[in-house]
């Protein structure tokens, strides 16, 4: 399994390596949400200081939302038939997409806090409020790119894919959305109290949704 | 001596809708079998249901003496399937493809995945296949979108030499290729079919195919409607 997903991550990587789709097209997006919010709610910093953590997950989960897009439509010449026939491991399959999108989202996830920083004036109230945020970048990417994997195989032969994919990714990702918008508000120093259930929440959701696609990827890729 | 492929009233049903509707066929390693029909008539379904890519919902079916209800994942290793469209990433060259396909195939898997020395044996042998196939060495290192439509037909076609399947199962082979890509394409079946391989192919080319055809079915609406055999 680990060596069939380590093809799949080598390949979607390579693939990445070459287009640059993801550097040239959704890293650009997940600026322009940030600034298109700054418009939207006006050059008072502390306004915009104190909306950031919200922000930069909407940010971060529209960006997912298209790398997911892109990691699908590398598999279209392919499709379901296609992957099937690689004989790879559908455990594999679906951890090497998961990871390789993961990479690409923990690199825009990290862009955008830097984003938020430069743009909204955002502060990390200490050392360590810059390492959970990190940890909570990297937990936040890998639990929607598990779910993303996952919907990308359910959608990959269906006609309606590019609205079937938002809809279904939206819901599942929003209490990612919460767990970590609480996580960055809390070390951006924007929230009081502890931040340690939201961590648990967001550990737990990560885990979970591995477990989903480790089970749920091989039936959604078999026709019925 | 038993069957290679023996479907006994077939039936497939994918999403409520039927694709094959009682489908009897046998056929045994050393034929090759042209598979005619209009369009819509089944010849890709019955092709994708001997791969194992569809479900059985009636019916007996056994590929090489697996059970294609309970045995879809096994079949898979068993047979090349080569699809109308070629079925490559874009943006990976073709050498790069052939070894992601070949690669995962189970025989392989070991020489590719675990060693080195055998992986670049490998790759040689690859690069001789891009030879048979009439491609010169720089398509190889050429990214497969860059291809001409022969040339992806016949760089899709490598997988099943290196793979060295015994059953082949061939859609459309011979659409939108040259006469050279033809004449190349049809060797490699021949070879195939010397070595005793079984070669099921589904096309509208039915004067070239019958050329090299062993025996021609004819499948309508789901059924075969002629060159089957009673299986009653």
């Amino acid at each position: 399994m680990f060596l069939d997903a380590w093809i799949v991550l080598k390949k979607d990587l390579l693939i990445e390596m070459r287009t640059r789709v993801v550097m040239v097209q959704v890293l650009p997006i997940a600026g322009a949400i940030l600034i298109i919010f700054g418009f939207a709610l006006g050059p008072d910093n502390q306004t915009l200081q104190k909306a950031a953590p919200g922000l930069i997950w909407i940010a971060i989960i529209l960006s997912c939302l298209i790398a997911v897009e892109r990691s699908l439509s590398i598999e279209y010449p392919l499709g379901r038939d296609g992957l099937r026939l690689l004989n790879l491991d559908p455990a594999g399959l679906f951890l090497g997409k998961a990871l390789a999108i993961s990479i690409e989202m923990i690199g825009i996830s990290f862009l955008v806090v830097f984003g938020s920083v430069t743009l909204y004036g955002s502060r990390f109230n200490h050392f360590t409020g810059l390492l959970m945020v990190v940890l909570t970048c990297i937990l936040g990417s890998l639990a929607l790119s598990f779910i993303g994997a996952l919907y990308g195989a359910m959608s990959l032969g269906s006609q309606i894919r590019e609205t079937l994919v938002p809809l279904l990714f939206l819901p599942v990702a929003a209490p990612v959305l919460l767990a970590s918008t609480e996580i960055t508000a809390k070390y951006l120093g924007m929230t009081t109290g502890s931040s340690l259930k939201w961590l648990g929440v967001l550990i737990a959701l990560t885990i979970s949704y591995f477990a989903i696609g480790f089970v749920g990827f091989e039936p959604l890729l078999e026709e019925r | 001596m038993p069957y290679t492929i023996s479907l006994k009233n077939v039936v497939s049903v994918v999403g409520g809708f039927p694709l094959l509707a009682g489908i009897n066929f046998e056929a045994s390693f050393g034929e090759i079998v042209l598979i005619s029909g209009p369009n819509g008539a089944g010849k890709t379904s019955l092709l994708r249901l001997i791969a194992g890519l569809i479900p059985m919902t009636q019916g007996s079916g056994y590929v090489n003496g697996l059970n294609l209800q309970e045995n879809s994942q096994e079949i898979r290793t068993l047979v090349s399937y080569v699809g109308h469209r070629p079925n490559m990433y874009d943006d990976l060259t073709a050498l790069e493809n052939v070894i992601i396909s070949v690669g995962n195939s189970h025989s392989l898997s070991l020489k590719v995945k675990l060693s080195r020395v055998k992986t670049s044996k490998l790759k040689e042998e690859i690069i001789a296949a891009f030879a048979l196939m009439g491609l010169p060495d720089r398509v190889s290192s050429t990214k497969f979108s860059r291809l001409s439509e022969g040339q992806k037909r016949r760089v899709n076609f490598i997988p099943l030499l290196i793979k060295d399947t015994k059953i082949w199962l061939l859609d459309e082979p011979h659409a939108s290729i040259d006469a050279l890509s033809r004449e190349i394409i049809d060797s490699s079946i021949l070879r195939a079919q010397e070595r005793g391989a079984l070669i099921l192919i589904a096309s509208h080319e039915l004067e070239h195919v019958q050329a090299i055809a062993t025996r021609t079915l004819n499948i309508q609406g789901g059924y075969i409607t002629s060159g089957d055999q009673d299986v009653s």
